[in-house]
């Protein structure tokens, strides 16, 4: 009783704010209402992994946000909305059925993802949206769409356009693009839903800004295309990463040192990522003076069409397999170099990670994992030692340090589950392994096929940074595995990930 | 410190103290007033705050008197006050050691008849006996407290991170200032230098590092205490013992490295097992029995035991066969290390040139960042201290950073990019400590180029304006000098020691 008297009061306000919406004619908003029934509620179960103990998962939650339908019975919305799903169901506005839906791409870099729903009736009465052509201007009024907290039906919140920025993409953690910034009030359950301007969808909701009022964020509308055009294959790659790191050519004395004449200008390159894509065409000292044609300025923005931004939104819009053009000042001579844009493959880049179960490998109690930013997330900042600080310091400074070097990745003794056989362990916890039994350490796997081969009946471990070395008993080791397991609730004492298991 | 209930401690006086002792030992205690300054760890050219601490101190010799180390810390100012009076008296350090603790002073101009006696040093203490703690009450009277020792062992220094012997005392006093004396039948037994007031226990500095103080400050040059060079590791795991096939049962510690120049470095290597060292049986937790303490840690024969300078055989198993190596013993400088930890908070060397900081990573400098100094600081330099501050490659071997950038239009595009980076190169030339740095500066007139750590591109410094630049910053940001280089020998004018481990697991410094 009580439940359906609060859905009849929620009910009220979503419909006066709509009735609203539609009495001030304006064209804008009467353009965002006909939107109105491709904008869905999206029901999300999900549950995510506990990087601790990383043959479990956290308790499961349940959440809602929004999507919209786009073309080829589609629905767009954000990747952190769907993420680490157990159980995915969609709403339209007004129909009380649930159907279930299943993810078809994620893109966890730029934040968006596909569903589909396989009962054809969902598609009734929906029509995919209109994109725009490009971004809007500032001050241009936007309606947003979705289904935020505070309410069970369609809500609409309007504003303007705030800005037109280039931000890091808090879903990764890692990757920043193009961002729209706006007025009109974006929540909790926002997330997913379209940002419209004259009829046409310009962006999607997906974030807030702590401590600011009147900020929120929106996906623009060259972040998505880039998204739909990168899974047309079937295969989402990702953003390609140019991997060169720059700075500005402003002080006369360094430019005079790189012989830059006075009437050039550019961005001097200091580090090359070992991993991106400029590694091999482009080196450090070479000055970028040019992408694609847009002359760079000393503090890295070139103009692009009236609008100044920074180089790199360029690449922006580039496909993995596409290549990027630069007029590079090297050793005193101006110099064409086309830089092929390659498919990131960079296991050092430490982006969140979704839809995945860590990998681990438990031998006599001691639990091996890959180094995630999930894992560094477990452990409490208040006790640091040698070894967790160590940790921050090769995810930071993996490839600048070389320290990536001879490694596929990073093992970490990530606990010691106690048992008679591995006592006097503790002071490895949270050591990156360099050996076991003598054979190096690259990957997980490598762990597991070392310990194969005790040296003298024992296992012996290195770690980085340590000059003393963990030895416990094979044999010992080999009897108590079992109760170990057993004993601590462990269902399997390996994961690894499909196609990395030895 | 909470000032005690005066009517608690005069019943156990009565009880415990024959009046002509308590009068004698009256006579030496004074109270030690310090006005002090730190350098600013950020601006080196300046300083913090002045503060005021107040102790004790003890006379211990004509116009001598000694207290601790961490109460003249950076003193501008030492003060002495004599019971029941106002007079303050002027006094001078003549020489402080942070490793022990210990501070000898000179009384400026002593009235006479000054009424101060001096106090022996106790050579001896039964442990099972009660000792008088002294201090001034809130109207400057002796206040007396009783005492029970408690435990022996080499602990933790409260204001530096050194070893040191140190006797806990049980006791119902709240200590009201460190350098409260602690006698015994007319003798001093030592200073009080922390107390934990919850759990009634006082660490105090026992006569044994105060004789060996005294005597090594009364024969110019002050030596220090010895250290050995090496980093070790208890080696209690049957599994690792088998390993390193040591069948000695329960005795033995593992050696993890060695100090590059150090004594330990010639005769030691890595996975050696220690035996015995200077002719004590040493268990495999790093014990020994001590004949005057009973059950210490090794790191005693060493600090408490020895000279700088000594000998020492040292019984080892090497690849499974015993030997007897010997090991000679020095004094281990703060600034030997690759990252010194500079508690003393002394004027770190640097240098100003067209608005780069130019310093040396210092223990001092990362946590003058606050309590979350782990995690605010750039990891890499907080992971070469964590893991590596003893590893130089060569001896003097210093991190040479820029610390920073004071904005200016000579270093326009520089300014917000780079902090708390590694210097590797100045003007072309290599460089490891800030001796390098002057030595390139002083021939190529000025800073011209900085290379840093990984970054492949030099930051470059236009000549033509930089005397202009240097002028300008200066007077903008009150730089009263843009250089500071101490003079050849300058260094550790008051025994800066060098670091040991802490004391949770992980390796352990001796």
């Amino acid at each position: 009783m009580m439940k359906s008297s609060l859905n009849a009061g929620a009910l009220a306000v979503a419909g006066g704010v709509l009735l609203f919406g539609l009495a001030t004619r304006s064209p804008a908003a009467s353009a965002a209402t006909a939107i109105r029934s491709s904008v869905v509620k999206i029901h999300v179960t999900f549950q995510s992994d506990d990087y601790s103990l990383p043959w479990q998962s956290g308790q499961p939650m349940i959440a809602t946000g929004s999507g919209f339908v786009i073309e080829k019975r589609r629905i767009l919305t954000n990747a952190h909305v769907v993420s680490n799903a157990r159980f995915l169901q969609v709403q339209k506005d007004g129909d009380p059925r649930r159907y279930e839906a299943k993810v078809t791409f994620a893109g966890h870099d730029c934040d968006l993802a596909t569903l589909t729903v396989d009962d054809p009736d969902f598609f009734k009465g929906t029509s995919p949206v209109t994109f725009a052509k490009e971004l809007p201007k500032l001050d241009d009024e936007v309606t947003v769409l979705g289904y935020p907290m505070g309410g069970d039906r369609l809500s609409l919140t309007r504003g303007v356009v705030s800005r037109v920025d280039y931000s890091v993409y808090s879903h990764s953690a890692v990757d920043q693009h193009l961002v729209l910034q706006v007025d009109a009030a974006i929540n909790p359950g926002n997330s997913g839903g379209p940002i419209v301007f004259n009829g046409k969808v310009v962006g999607l909701a997906f974030q807030g800004l702590m401590w600011a009022e009147n900020i929120g964020y929106g996906i623009p509308i060259p972040v998505i295309r880039h998204f739909l055009d990168d899974i047309q294959d079937n295969v989402y790659d990702g953003y390609p990463e140019l991997g060169a790191y720059t700075m500005d050519t402003r002080n006369p004395a360094l430019r005079k040192d790189l012989r830059l004449p006075e009437d050039k200008t550019g961005i001097v390159v200091y580090y090359v990522d070992p991993f991106g894509s400029a590694m091999g065409s482009i080196t450090n000292g070479d000055v970028l003076l040019s992408v694609d044609g847009y002359p760079i300025a000393n503090d890295g923005n070139i103009d692009l069409g009236g609008n100044i931004v920074v180089f790199a939104e360029l690449l922006e819009r580039k496909q993995c397999g596409e290549s990027v053009s630069f007029k590079v000042w090297r050793q005193g001579a101006e110099t064409t170099v086309v830089v092929p844009l390659r498919t990131p493959r960079d296991p050092f880049i430490y982006r969140n990670q979704y839809d995945t179960h860590p990998e681990y490998y438990v031998l006599g109690g001691l639990v091996f994992s890959p180094l995630t930013r999930e894992y560094l997330r477990t452990l409490d900042r208040r006790t640091t030692t040698m070894n967790t600080q160590q940790l921050s310091y090769y995810m930071d400074y993996a490839k600048v340090d070389g320290l990536y070097q001879g490694r596929d990745e990073f093992v970490v003794l990530i606990r010691r589950l106690p048992h008679a056989v591995n006592t006097y362990a503790d002071t490895f916890v949270n050591g990156i392994v360099t050996e076991v039994n003598g054979t190096r350490i690259k990957t997980l796997a490598d762990v597991k096929a070392a310990a194969a081969n005790p040296v003298r009946g024992f296992h012996v471990v290195n770690f980085a940074g340590m000059d003393e070395s963990l030895v416990v008993d094979a044999e010992a080791v080999k009897k108590a595995d079992r109760s170990i397991l057993r004993d601590y609730g462990i269902p399997s004492r390996e994961y690894f990930e499909e196609g990395a298991t030895p | 410190m909470k000032r005690l209930r005066p009517g608690f401690v005069l019943t156990l006086l009565l009880i415990t103290l024959p009046a002509t002792a308590a009068e004698n030992t009256d006579a030496s205690l004074l109270q030690v007033i310090v006005t002090y300054q730190e350098t600013d760890p950020f601006l080196p050219w300046q300083k913090l705050q002045p503060g005021m601490r107040t102790g004790y101190g003890v006379v211990v010799g004509p116009s001598r008197v000694l207290t601790t180390e961490g109460l003249v810390r950076n003193q501008k100012l030492v003060e002495l006050r004599k019971p029941m009076t106002g007079e303050k008296i002027p006094a001078s350090v003549v020489i402080a050691d942070c490793t022990v603790n210990l501070a000898l002073l000179q009384v400026k101009n002593l009235p006479e008849p000054s009424g101060l006696l001096a106090l022996p040093v106790a050579v001896k203490l039964d442990r099972k006996t009660k000792v008088d703690i002294l201090q001034f009450d809130e109207i400057s009277q002796i206040q007396h407290g009783d005492a029970r020792m408690v435990q022996v062992s080499m602990g933790a220094l409260p204001k530096a991170p050194y070893q040191s012997l140190s006797f806990d005392l049980l006791t119902d006093l709240n200590v009201n200032g460190e350098g409260a004396a602690v006698v015994k039948e007319g003798a001093l037994v030592g200073l009080i230098m922390s107390q934990d007031p919850v759990g009634r226990i006082a660490a105090m500095i026992p006569y044994p590092v105060i004789q060996h103080f005294m005597r090594d400050a009364g024969a110019a040059p002050y030596d220090g205490f010895a250290s050995a060079g090496f980093l070790w590791s208890v080696l209690v795991d049957p599994a690792k013992r088998a390993y390193l096939k040591v069948d000695t049962p329960a005795r033995g510690i593992l050696i993890l490295s060695c100090i590059p120049g150090t004594g330990a470095s010639e005769v030691l290597k890595p996975n050696d097992v220690i035996l015995e060292w200077d002719g004590h049986p040493v268990d495999n937790m790093g014990y020994y029995e001590d004949e005057d303490f009973g059950r210490l840690a090794f790191s005693y024969l060493i600090k408490g035991r020895r000279e700088p300078g000594d000998v020492v055989p040292v019984k080892i198993v090497r690849d499974q066969a015993e030997s007897v190596v010997q090991l000679k013993l020095c004094h281990q400088d703060d600034r030997d290390a690759l990252i010194p930890e500079n508690v003393l908070g002394e004027a770190t060397e640097y240098l100003v040139d067209g608005g780069f900081m130019i310093t040396e990573l210092t223990g001092r400098y990362l946590r003058a960042h606050g309590t979350e100094w782990e995690h605010v600081m750039d990891p890499r330099i907080v992971h070469m201290y964590l893991a590596g501050k003893h590893a130089t490659a060569a001896p003097g071997e210093h991190v040479v950073i820029l610390a920073g950038i004071l904005p200016d239009p000579i270093n326009i595009g520089y300014q917000q990019r780079f902090r708390d980076e590694v210097i590797t190169a100045v003007n072309g030339q290599s460089v490891s400590n800030m001796t390098d740095v002057f030595r390139v500066v002083d021939r190529d007139g000025s800073v011209r180029r900085l290379t840093l750590k990984s970054v492949g591109v030099d930051l470059v410094l236009d000549q033509d304006t930089l005397t202009k630049a240097n002028a300008r910053l200066a007077r903008q940001y009150r730089v009263p000098a843009l250089r500071y280089q101490l003079k050849e020998g300058q260094n550790a004018p008051s025994a800066n020691g060098d670091s040991g481990a802490d004391n949770t697991g992980g390796p352990k410094k001796e």
